[in-house]
Order: C-alpha cells, then sequence, then structure tokens
C-alpha cells in the first residue's frame, strides 16, 4: 500500500523528475539501439512544446453592456483574441467556426454572442446541438450559471433547457414556448423537433443562431446524417422566415472550415489562431519492450501504462488515463486502484469514467477531478469531448487513439495555463501504433486528418428526402441544399410516398418517415442479443452487418468482460439467443467477401497516367440531377483531401482505380481462439444468409508484370499479397480520419480462406491459387459509399509509402500482426516477399 | 456510370418492401400509380357537389342540410336540438356558465392523413354540423382536394369558428382541436379555437356507457359508431371504416377517384349526426334523472356526474336507483359510492346503510370478500367500534374481516379484534362488578 503525497507542492518540479526519468530511458533506447540490443523500456520520442503568452482584447462594443458587467463579476475582464473575433463574427451575422484547443474558453464564443443578442432583443431564439446528452447537460450548467449574473446586472429571465429523449413530457409543452436557448442533439433534432416543427413556430420564427458544438464529432456517416438534418432544418427556417447564424466550434482538424460548410452548406469565416495561454508541454512515445523477437510480442501496453501512470501518481500530479475500450478501462481502473487504495471510507483516489456509467455518478466524479479529491480518472474516450474536467498535470493514452485530431484532443486534456505538463502515448502492438511510435515525425509533422462526409450518399439522401416532404411539401422547383430532387421525388411518387398536386409534392403516406432512420448505424434494423441463461433478457444489441459474424452459433459473444455462448440466431427475427459461460476462448468469425467492380469512376494505368479523369464526382448525384446554370453556394467539393487526385511519380506502377463495387459477403465459418495465446483449439463451419450491398471502393491491382518480377515461390508471392493488403487495410484509415471498421478489404485472384479476414488455413480443392494479376480492394464498409475511396484513389501513392514504412520498421523477424498479419496465416517468408513487392509498385526496383 | 434513376428505384423500393418483422400489417389500398389524372382539381372534385373556397378549387365546400323531421335510430333530427337549459356545464366543470351557449353549437370532426401527427399529416376533411332555427341539422364540410387548399380552408374555419358560441367534439380535446392548431401554427396563424368554449363527449360517454360494455365479452368500447347502434338504435349501412380512410384519400390524390372520397365524406357527416344525437341524449338523461335510463350502468353514472357537479341530492337518488337494480357489479358501486358520499359529508348511519347493502350482496358461503366488500367490512367494524358503539356488531364485522384478508391487512384486523374484545372484556368486568 502506497500513501499518495498531497496535490500541492511544486508540480513542475514533480513533473520534471519523471520526466529525466523516462528522458533516461529514451537515451539509453538511443543508445541500446545503437548497439544492437534491445533496451527494457523503449521511449522512442520526446518533444518539447513551447509556452505561449496570452493574446487579450477588449469586449466588442456590439456586446450588451450588461453581458460585459455579468462577465466582470465573474473574474473575466477582457477576452482573448479569437473569442472577439468569434463574437464579432457572429454578430455581424457571418457563420464562423472556431477552432480551439481544450480550455481556451470556446464556450464564450458562442454563449457571448447568444446571450448579448436575446438581452437586446428577448423574441431572440438559439438552438445549441451537441454530439451527446452529456455535453449538453454540462453546458446547461454554465449557461446558467451565466443566465444568473445576467439577471443580476438587470437583464430579464433567460430561459435556457434541454430536449432530449430524457425530458419529461409534460414538461415539453413550456420549453417548447419559453426556451430563449434549447441545447440538444442531432437525434432528436431529427425525430421530435422537425417533424413537429409548427410546436416549435416561436422558436424558427426566432431563430438566430444555430450553434454546432464538437463540430469534429461530425464525419462519415453521423456527418452525412447531420448534413442532410441541416438542410432541412433551413427548409424549415425559410418557411418560418427566419435565416440563422451557425456558430461552431471545432478541435484541431485538417478542414474545419471545409466541414462546417459542407455540414451546413454556408460559407464560414475560420477563427483559428488561439488567444489563450499555454504552459510548456512535454510529449512522450513509449513503446513496450519487446519480449518475443520471432513472434513480434510486446510486453502488455497495459501494464506499461499502469507502470507509468504510478510514476507520476507518486509525485502527487493529478492525470487522466485513456483506454481504448470499455474493458481496457475496467481492467487499468483495477491496477491502479489497487496500487492506491485509501484508507477505509475515504473517497476514492482513482475513478473510472465512461459511457454506461450513470450520469449522477459521471457527474459526480466530474465534480471531484475539479476539486482535486480524484487524482486519477481512467476514461474511454467519453472525456475526450469537452466536458468540464479542470486542468489536469498528465494524460497517458494506453493507446494510439487512431487518430492524429484525437490525440492531440486527448493531450490537450492535461495543460494548466501556466507550468509544465505532459502528455505519454503508450502504443499498443496494433499496426496503426506501431507505426505512430516508431514515426514520430509522421505524427508531429503531419497536419491532423480531414474530416470527410458524403451528405449526397444516395441511401442517408433518400431517407432525409422523405422527411424533408413530411415536413413540409416540396414544390416542383424546389432544390434541397443545392441539389435538384426533382427526379428522387418523382421516384418516390412512383413508389406511393409523395404525390404531386398543385405544383407540391405531398406526403401521401400514414407512417411517420424519421422514425425509420436511425443516425448513429447503418440501418435501423438490428439484432438484440438475449441471455436465457435465467429467465430472458436483452442484454445487447448489435446492428445488422456485424450480427452474422458476432452472433453466429456458437459464438462467444462478451459484455463487459462476461462470455456468453450463442445458443441460437433467429436470423429472420434478428434475435441471439445467448447463454452464460466460461471458457478460456473467444471465437473470429471468418467471412467470405467477393467484390465484383460495377463502375470505374476513374483509373490510372501501369504507367499512372489516368485514363478517366477526376471529372466524375463520386457524388452519385451529379450525374443526372446536379443543377448546371445554378451555381451553388458554395462550390462543389470533390471528397478528396487533396483534390484533385495527385498524378502518381514516375516510376510507380501499380493500377489505381475507385468506382462503385457490389460487395457480397458471408460468414462461411469460425475458429476458436485461446485467450493470451492466441492458439487456434477448434473451429466450426456455418451456413449463413449472404450479406449484399453497393459501395464505393479503391482498388490497386497488381500488374502481371510485378507479379512475374517477384523473386519468390507461387505461395511466398501469395502471401506477398497477403501481407501487402493486411498492411494497407491498416495504414488507410490513418490516412482517412477514420475508424477502422469504416473501411472493409477484399482480395480478388488470391484463393484464401476467411476472405479479407485474413486468418484461415487454406482448405479445398484449389490450395493457394495466385491469378497472374491479383487486385486489393479497400471499400467503404457503408451501404452507398461514404466518401473514403475517392481519396485514397488521390492517396494511392502515399498510401504505399506509408505501408512501406510500416512493414519495414517492424522489428519482428518473419512478419507478426503488426505489420502483415500473424504468423500462420502467412508464411515465414511473407514479410520479406511483401517488401519486395511494395519496392516494385512504388518504383524503387525495377520491373524488368 | 450505372443508371441513377435505377439505381434511386432500387434503394426506395429496397427499403419501402422490407417490412421490419413484427411491424402491422399494411393496411393501404393496392396502389395504382399508372392511372394519372389530369384534371384540375377543380374539375374532379365538382362532381362531389360542392362549391370551391378558393379560385383553384383546392379546398372545397360542400353543404348538406338534414330536414329536422328525418329519422336518426328512434327519434327524428330535430329531437336531439340542444336546449338553453340543458346542463351541459355537467360534462365539463371547466365550462363553468354559459350565456346563450345554444345560439350556435358547433359539432366538429376531422379525417387525417394518419394518426402519427407531425406536420406532415393533414386534415383532409374538417366537418362542421349545427341546428338551425327550423331544426334542420347543416353539415358544412371542407375537403381539400390539394394541398394548397388548407390555407384557404383554416381561414374559412377560421370565420365559421368565430360565430361559434360552443364546440361539441368527441375526442377532440386530445386529438381535433391540438390537430387543428397545429395546422393553423404551421401557416403561422393563431388559432380561433383558444377562447372558444369546447366539450369534449368522450369522457361522458365513456362514463354512461363504457362501463357495461367493457363488462362484457367481445367489448366493443366506445367508439361513437358503437354508442350510436346501442344508444341510439342506429345501424350504418356500407359505411367506410376508419382505418381505410387515410389510404382512400391517398388512392383518390393519385387517381382522382372521387367514388373514393363520397364514402368518407358521408361517414364525416354521419359521425357529426350522432355526435349531436349523442350529446342530446345524454343532456336528456342528466335532465331527467335516473328514473329515465334504461340502464342500471346510466344511473350509477349519473349518479357520478351530479356528484362531481356538486349536486349531492340526485346524486344520492341516482346511486339508489342504481343499487335497487338488478346487476350485482352495478349494484356494488353505487352503494359503495353512496355510502363513501354520506361518509364525507358526515351521514354515517345511512353510510352504514349503504356498506350493509355492499355486504348483502355477498352470496351466502362465499368467504373471500373483493376489495370493495372489504372496504365496507372494515368501514362497518369502524363505525360499529367507534360511532354506534355497537361492540357485538363491531367484532362481528373484525371477524369477517380477519377471514377474508392476509398479510398486513390481516395483522391490523387482527389488532382490530384484540381491541374490541379487550374493549368487550372490559365492558362484561365492569358488569360483575356491579
Amino acid at each position: 500500500m502506497v500513501t499518495l503525497p498531497a496535490l500541492t507542492g511544486d508540480k513542475d518540479r514533480s513533473l520534471q523528475v519523471v520526466l529525466s526519468r523516462l528522458e533516461a530511458e529514451h537515451e539509453a533506447a538511443l543508445a541500446a539501439a545503437a548497439e544492437g540490443r534491445a533496451a527494457d523500456a523503449h521511449v522512442t520520442a520526446v518533444r518539447r512544446l513551447p509556452a505561449a503568452e496570452a493574446v487579450y482584447e477588449p469586449f466588442p462594443d456590439v456586446l450588451d453592456p450588461r453581458l460585459g458587467r455579468a462577465l466582470t463579476a465573474r473574474g473575466i475582464t477582457q477576452l482573448y483574441s479569437h473569442q472577439a473575433e468569434a463574437i464579432r463574427h457572429a454578430l455581424a451575422g457571418r457563420h464562423v467556426v472556431v477552432v480551439t484547443p481544450t480550455a481556451s474558453g470556446k464556450t464564450l464564443c458562442y454563449n457571448a454572442p447568444v446571450v448579448g443578442s436575446i438581452l437586446r432583443d428577448p423574441s431572440t431564439r438559439a438552438l445549441y446541438l451537441f454530439p451527446t446528452k452529456a455535453l449538453a447537460q454540462d453546458q446547461l450548467a454554465e449557461l446558467h450559471q451565466l443566465t444568473a449574473l445576467v439577471a443580476e446586472e438587470g437583464g430579464d429571465g433567460i430561459g435556457v433547457f434541454t430536449y432530449d429523449g430524457d425530458t419529461p413530457q409534460d414538461a415539453r409543452r413550456a420549453i417548447r414556448t419559453r426556451a430563449h436557448v434549447v441545447l440538444s442533439n442531432p437525434d432528436m433534432l431529427h425525430s421530435g423537433i422537425l417533424p413537429h416543427h409548427p410546436r416549435w413556430a416561436k422558436l424558427f420564427e426566432n431563430l438566430r443562431f444555430v450553434v454546432i458544438d464538437e463540430l469534429h464529432a461530425y464525419r462519415g456517416v453521423f456527418g452525412s446524417h447531420l448534413a442532410n438534418i441541416l438542410r432541412r432544418l433551413r427548409r424549415i427556417c425559410r418557411h418560418y422566415g427566419s435565416d440563422p447564424v451557425f456558430i461552431c466550434s471545432s478541435a484541431t482538424i485538417a478542414n474545419p472550415r471545409e466541414l462546417a460548410e459542407r455540414l451546413t452548406g454556408q460559407p464560414f469565416e475560420l477563427v483559428d489562431r488561439s488567444g489563450a495561454p499555454r504552459g510548456e508541454k512535454y510529449f512522450l512515445f513509449v513503446n513496450p519492450p519487446v519480449v518475443n523477437r520471432e513472434l513480434g510480442i510486446r510486453r502488455s501496453y497495459l501494464a506499461e501504462t499502469r507502470r507509468i501512470a504510478l510514476e507520476f501518481l507518486q509525485r502527487g500530479l493529478q492525470l487522466i488515463v485513456f483506454a481504448q475500450s470499455r474493458l481496457s478501462t475496467e481492467i487499468l481502473t483495477t491496477y491502479l486502484k489497487d496500487a492506491f487504495q485509501g484508507p477505509p471510507g475515504t473517497p476514492d483516489l482513482v475513478r473510472g469514467y465512461r459511457g454506461g456509467y450513470l450520469p449522477l455518478r459521471r457527474r459526480e466524479i466530474e465534480r471531484d477531478l475539479r476539486n482535486g479529491s480524484v487524482r486519477c480518472v481512467v476514461s474511454t474516450n467519453a472525456l475526450e469531448l469537452g466536458i468540464d474536467i479542470g486542468a489536469l498535470d498528465v494524460v497517458v493514452m494506453a493507446g494510439y487513439p487512431g487518430t492524429i485530431a484525437s490525440t492531440w484532443q486527448r493531450a490537450g486534456r492535461a495543460g494548466r495555463r501556466s507550468g509544465r505538463s505532459a502528455a505519454v502515448l503508450v502504443a499498443s502492438s496494433a499496426p496503426i501504433d506501431q507505426f505512430v511510435v516508431r514515426h514520430p515525425d509522421f505524427f508531429f509533422e503531419a497536419s491532423p486528418e480531414h474530416a470527410l462526409l458524403d451528405p449526397d450518399n444516395l441511401h442517408i439522401l433518400l431517407a432525409h428526402i422523405k422527411c424533408a416532404a413530411f415536413e413540409l411539401p416540396f414544390t416542383t422547383t424546389e432544390t434541397f441544399g443545392t441539389l435538384d430532387v426533382q427526379e428522387i421525388l418523382s421516384i418516390l411518387a412512383e413508389e406511393g410516398f409523395v404525390h404531386e398536386v398543385d405544383g407540391q409534392w405531398q406526403w401521401t403516406q400514414e407512417s411517420y418517415p424519421a422514425d425509420a432512420v436511425s443516425l448513429r448505424s447503418v440501418t435501423s434494423d438490428n439484432f438484440v442479443v438475449i441471455d436465457t441463461t435465467d429467465g430472458e433478457r436483452v442484454i445487447a444489441e448489435t446492428d445488422f452487418t456485424s450480427g452474422p459474424s458476432t452472433l453466429h452459433e456458437k459464438a462467444i459473444y462478451i459484455v463487459e468482460g462476461r462470455q456468453y455462448q450463442v445458443e441460437r440466431l433467429d436470423y429472420d427475427g434478428r434475435k441471439a439467443y445467448v447463454r452464460a459461460v466460461e471458457c478460456d476462448y473467444y471465437t473470429d468469425a471468418i467471412t467470405y467477401t467477393r467484390v465484383t467492380i460495377l463502375d470505374t469512376f476513374a483509373s490510372s494505368d501501369a504507367d499512372g497516367r489516368p485514363e478517366a479523369g477526376p471529372g466524375l464526382d463520386t457524388a452519385a448525384l451529379a450525374a443526372g440531377i446536379e443543377e448546371e446554370d445554378r451555381r451553388p453556394d458554395v462550390p462543389s467539393y470533390a471528397l478528396s483531401t487533396d483534390a484533385p487526385p495527385a498524378p502518381v511519380s514516375p516510376g510507380v506502377v501499380a493500377q489505381r482505380a475507385h468506382g462503385e463495387v457490389h460487395v457480397v459477403s458471408r460468414v462461411v465459418g469460425f475458429k476458436k481462439i485461446r485467450f493470451y495465446t492466441n492458439e487456434n483449439v477448434g473451429s466450426g463451419e456455418l451456413d449463413l444468409p449472404e450479406q449484399q450491398m453497393h459501395t464505393t471502393s479503391y482498388w490497386l491491382t497488381i500488374p502481371r508484370a510485378v507479379m512475374d518480377a517477384l523473386p519468390f515461390e507461387q505461395a511466398d508471392r501469395r502471401d506477398a499479397v497477403i501481407g501487402l493488403a493486411h498492411a494497407m487495410k491498416n495504414v488507410a484509415p490513418l490516412l482517412l480520419m477514420c475508424d477502422s471498421h469504416d473501411l472493409g478489404m477484399s482480395i480478388d485472384g488470391v484463393s484464401l480462406e476467411g476472405g479479407n479476414r485474413l486468418g484461415g488455413t487454406v482448405r479445398g480443392e484449389a490450395p493457394r491459387e495466385l491469378s497472374a494479376s491479383p487486385t486489393i480492394f479497400l471499400y467503404d464498409a457503408y451501404p452507398g459509399g461514404i466518401g473514403f475511396s475517392e481519396p485514397l484513389y488521390g492517396l494511392h501513392e502515399v498510401l504505399l509509402t506509408r505501408t512501406l514504412e510500416l512493414i519495414e520498421g517492424c522489428p519482428c523477424a518473419t512478419g507478426c500482426p503488426s505489420c502483415v498479419g500473424p504468423e500462420g496465416a502467412t508464411g515465414p517468408r511473407a514479410r520479406a516477399a511483401a517488401l519486395h513487392l511494395l519496392r516494385l509498385l512504388l518504383g524503387t526496383i525495377p520491373v524488368l | 456510370m450505372r443508371d441513377l434513376t435505377a439505381r434511386l428505384r432500387d434503394i426506395v423500393r429496397r427499403e419501402s418492401g422490407a417490412a421490419p418483422a413484427g411491424a402491422p400489417p399494411v393496411r393501404e389500398l393496392t396502389v395504382v400509380p399508372e392511372v394519372g389524372f389530369d384534371a384540375a382539381p377543380g374539375e374532379s372534385v365538382a362532381q362531389l357537389g360542392g362549391r370551391p373556397v378558393d379560385p383553384r378549387g383546392a379546398c372545397l365546400q360542400i353543404d348538406y342540410r338534414y330536414p329536422g323531421d328525418r329519422p336518426h335510430g328512434r327519434r327524428p333530427i330535430e329531437a336531439y336540438r340542444l336546449h338553453e337549459a340543458a346542463p351541459i356545464a355537467l360534462f365539463d366543470p371547466r365550462l363553468g356558465r354559459l350565456e346563450q351557449w345554444t345560439r350556435r353549437v358547433v359539432f366538429f370532426d376531422i379525417e387525417t392523413t394518419g394518426l402519427s401527427g407531425g406536420a406532415g399529416t393533414l386534415a383532409f376533411l374538417v366537418g362542421c354540423g349545427w341546428f338551425d332555427d327550423e331544426g334542420h341539422f347543416t353539415v358544412r364540410q371542407f375537403f381539400l382536394a390539394g394541398p394548397s387548399g388548407e390555407k384557404p380552408m383554416l381561414d374559412a374555419l377560421g370565420r365559421l369558428f368565430d360565430e361559434a358560441t360552443l364546440l361539441v367534439t368527441y375526442n377532440g380535446r386530445t386529438f381535433d382541436v391540438p390537430f387543428m392548431e397545429t395546422r393553423w401554427a404551421f401557416h403561422r396563424a393563431s388559432p380561433p379555437t383558444d377562447d372558444l368554449p369546447h366539450v369534449d363527449m368522450l369522457p361522458p360517454a365513456r362514463r354512461l356507457w363504457g362501463r357495461r360494455d367493457l363488462a362484457r365479452p367481445g367489448a366493443e368500447g366506445c367508439s361513437l359508431t358503437s354508442l350510436e347502434r346501442r344508444v341510439l338504435g342506429v345501424h350504418r349501412h356500407d359505411d367506410v371504416p376508419g382505418f381505410e380512410i387515410p389510404a382512400r384519400y391517398f388512392q383518390f390524390l393519385r387517381t382522382g377517384d372521387v367514388s373514393l372520397v363520397d364514402g368518407i365524406l358521408e361517414h364525416n357527416r354521419h359521425d357529426l349526426i350522432s355526435l349531436a344525437a349523442v350529446t342530446s341524449h345524454a343532456l336528456w338523461l342528466v335532465q331527467q334523472g335516473p328514473e329515465a335510463c334504461r340502464e342500471p350502468s346510466e344511473q350509477l353514472a349519473l349518479g357520478q356526474l351530479y356528484e362531481r357537479a356538486g349536486d349531492l341530492e340526485r346524486a344520492v337518488a341516482a346511486y339508489e336507483a342504481a343499487g335497487r337494480s338488478r346487476e350485482a357489479d352495478v349494484q356494488r358501486l353505487a352503494w359503495t359510492r353512496l355510502a363513501r358520499l354520506h361518509r364525507r359529508h358526515r351521514r354515517y348511519d345511512e353510510a352504514a346503510e349503504a356498506w350493509q347493502q355492499v355486504l348483502d350482496l355477498v352470496p351466502p358461503g362465499r368467504r373471500v370478500l373483493t376489495a370493495l366488500e372489504r372496504e365496507a367490512v372494515e368501514a362497518l367494524a369502524v363505525h360499529h367500534e367507534h360511532r354506534a358503539r355497537d361492540l357485538d356488531r363491531a367484532r362481528a364485522y373484525a371477524e369477517a374481516l380477519g377471514a377474508a384478508v392476509t398479510g398486513r391487512h390481516a395483522q391490523d384486523a387482527a389488532r382490530r379484534l384484540t381491541r374490541i374484545r379487550r374493549k368487550l372484556a372490559g365492558r362484561s368486568d365492569r358488569r360483575l362488578d356491579l
């Protein structure tokens, strides 16, 4: 048992002590590497980020003086420069997106113009959107504080309310008429507010501001939904004669302005120079040492995280530990609690924090973090977003958060306005982690990711056009955003959803379309998991597409560390019946995936010359129904990060393309894998229905000449392709700022069990078959595609280069899960063959 | 690129075709989208026999006059006129005192394109009915031949409501009126219903005729259609069932086939006459008192209505009439309510009598008591112990109670019994002393 020192004292000094120890490890590691032996702990990078002075500005004249006095009463006598700039834009009616580091006072950027405008004209209304209910609650408290101060300065009562799924029915009517500021979320706006807009007439008639907080959270499918919801919102506003100003705040991403403009369809001012002061910060990368070089096994990153967190805790520093999953959060909380159990009856010094905890408990932890009675919190990404927990001294990340933006966001949780702070990233053995930690420059010098979305994804668009048609009939000349939707409406008319009469498309269904659209998953259809151990009880649900692979019969399904075995899958009824079991293995489904090319949007030949240019827009609508003579308010962006697609360097020979594909996948079997050792201890065959999807894909075809030039046997050449695909699939999310589940992978021309899972052994009559010119597909794992394929096409060469760096930099001998896939799935020469293949593709080895 | 139209069609069909498991069966009529109807809305609906409200004819006004001597059920229509003296406020205490409220009583009923509510659901047919001075019943219906007719419809309806002295609906407090109010809000107009007195006949109808119905197997609920058959003796022929109405209207929009709408208009008119008749009949019953009732449950309901309105004398009479009926379920409730009423007004002996009536209904030999019977036994035990001071009878009731209850109630009963016995013993002791 260890007693923790008080949270006071010279924190800078304490921090310095730990940092010098770790820095010494770094130098030892460098020295050890120079001598060719492994160091005990491997600190791969130490960076110092200098402090910055505050830049102040006085309150702008346009701000109501009562608000100024209220802020002064709170100790705010002047504004940071970025706050003043944002307030000026908003009050002048210009849409503005503010990019702010953590703890730089972003809420004032929108609260000041909103509250100021309500003071000037009490009929003014504002709508705030947060990605989660918890964030709305957080802001509610902050706004109440501000409005109370304003009331003391002689402002009239300002009504601020949250409106979400938790709002009691009997309170809703009052909120609809009395709220000046409504705090809600996209889901509620979509299904609870917009379809009932007449009840909200007062809000929409007077809506002057729409605040979108945590803008960077709206990318991919969620963002595409929000973009369409905002198109609907703007239609309703037009109907009631309002035209609100959008105020958005975003964490640091590469394209905040573009994201805001794509989400809202409006031109934006960007405020990205923070005037907030910043203390000196150290950023360290830690790679747990290798314990088995042959198999590429490293020491557990959770154990390493524990060690480092303890170093800081023991020296009286307050810290937050980020874990990658709910399970690892619980494990780390247990580890750290075990080490620092206070005397009985005293409050816990170490707390866990994740989604699923009750709101009251979360509020308590947040409060205790602010007042210092909690010394360490272990959290999932739930605390990454802007919940107020005060400024901590140290952040330790157990595992790379997946994106550069998210890593900076988490690192920003530590950092006092003055004095030092530190952020430590402990890499897991996942390929992305290994790549980042071994290439610190990639992380520190690269721009953060682009947030991508595709508002014109046909599936999403259609769903929202139905909702919009229900809310307000489309006229026969109306557009949706800048899209001409008349053709879509006539198709909806064919199917009886709408009917054209009097120059309007009238909704002609009894149903309520918003109910059928869920914003957070692919379809609203899902599988429920029913525990039959003791009575029947629903314990979880999973989305439709991942149902078969996680809930097939005999699958081990894990919820909060408890194992359940699936006894029966009722595919048509979308139910899986499970029973609690205790076993030492988990299951991994073998999915067979086949991709067929339907349409090629663009491609370049073996010499890298484009065959079909970037003139074709992936936004599939462009072909038929984008209006030509009407210039859209916002230029229609190509979806790529660096549009137009960069021509590849001379010498790069792979044929690249992107386009529309048909993906058929079927779960054909499963393997049983023992915990810790990862041994394969059994398998089974399954016969489940196929799942089909049309989506978009990027693909790379390895020319016959390249295959022929590989100086390896057939089996190794096959392994080279599989290994390359495995590594590319892991590198691509890094470049796209997407979740690794957003991308699917398939190889055409290589016979391998398990298709994109790459885990199977070869079985059947065509062993190790290899086509003369195989193709690797990386496709959007969402029907219709969500806009990753075209950027990947543009990033082709970068993707190959990064993939080469990943495999080259891996310390394993023959291939490991961190690079070309686990030994066993591929042969002993997989790594060497994949490297050779990549060099051929990149032209560093000439194809003879 | 693959044909975009084909792809769109694919997605729309796939998503609309695949009904999720457990979804209610599709109730729509078969859609025949190919039948185009090119005529302007006004032309097609001219066949409905109305006059256009707006120049385009997107809203149509259809007037019907039912002669007063035309029978509706057992009585002629003119017999259903409401009279100034009728105690309408009994049905809704919020009405307060109304002056000249019979000048223009508007019966109101709407037909909508769905029940889910929300901005996309329309009231495509709005029906209003009233009696003229001669006893004829006029029905004015506003029908939407197209959505652009809604604003003119709302304006016309607003003018009609401005003339009204009272609005009478069936379930209008939760459905019709709030629904129309959102339509006014949609068009950014203030609703004319704000200051208009409104009686929703569903709650009193439930009181009067709902209980009897639900006590029977195969109960039909308290829909207007079932009421008019049971209460008024009206039988509808070829009525359009309510659930078909939205689909018929959508089909009409697509095909222009007015025959689909005729039935709906008829249905709506019929509803309005029956609403007037049911209202009138309910008022007549309240006015006449328990003797006029055909069913004991009506007498019981009258008792409740009178009691709620503070007319205790008539309430007592109504409960007593219901208590003397031959339907044990109604009798039990009537005596219980009467007993509670008496007790509340400190008429303890009358209350005890009524409680005893409840117990007299228990068939001999049955030991288990229902909740109402337990309440009666307990009340009688209390009454005889504390007020009548008849300890022997009090003990008998307490014993009966103890035998009929379990758990916490049994403990209470045992405590009561012990206390009574102690009192009894004390009394006999004193006697011995003497």
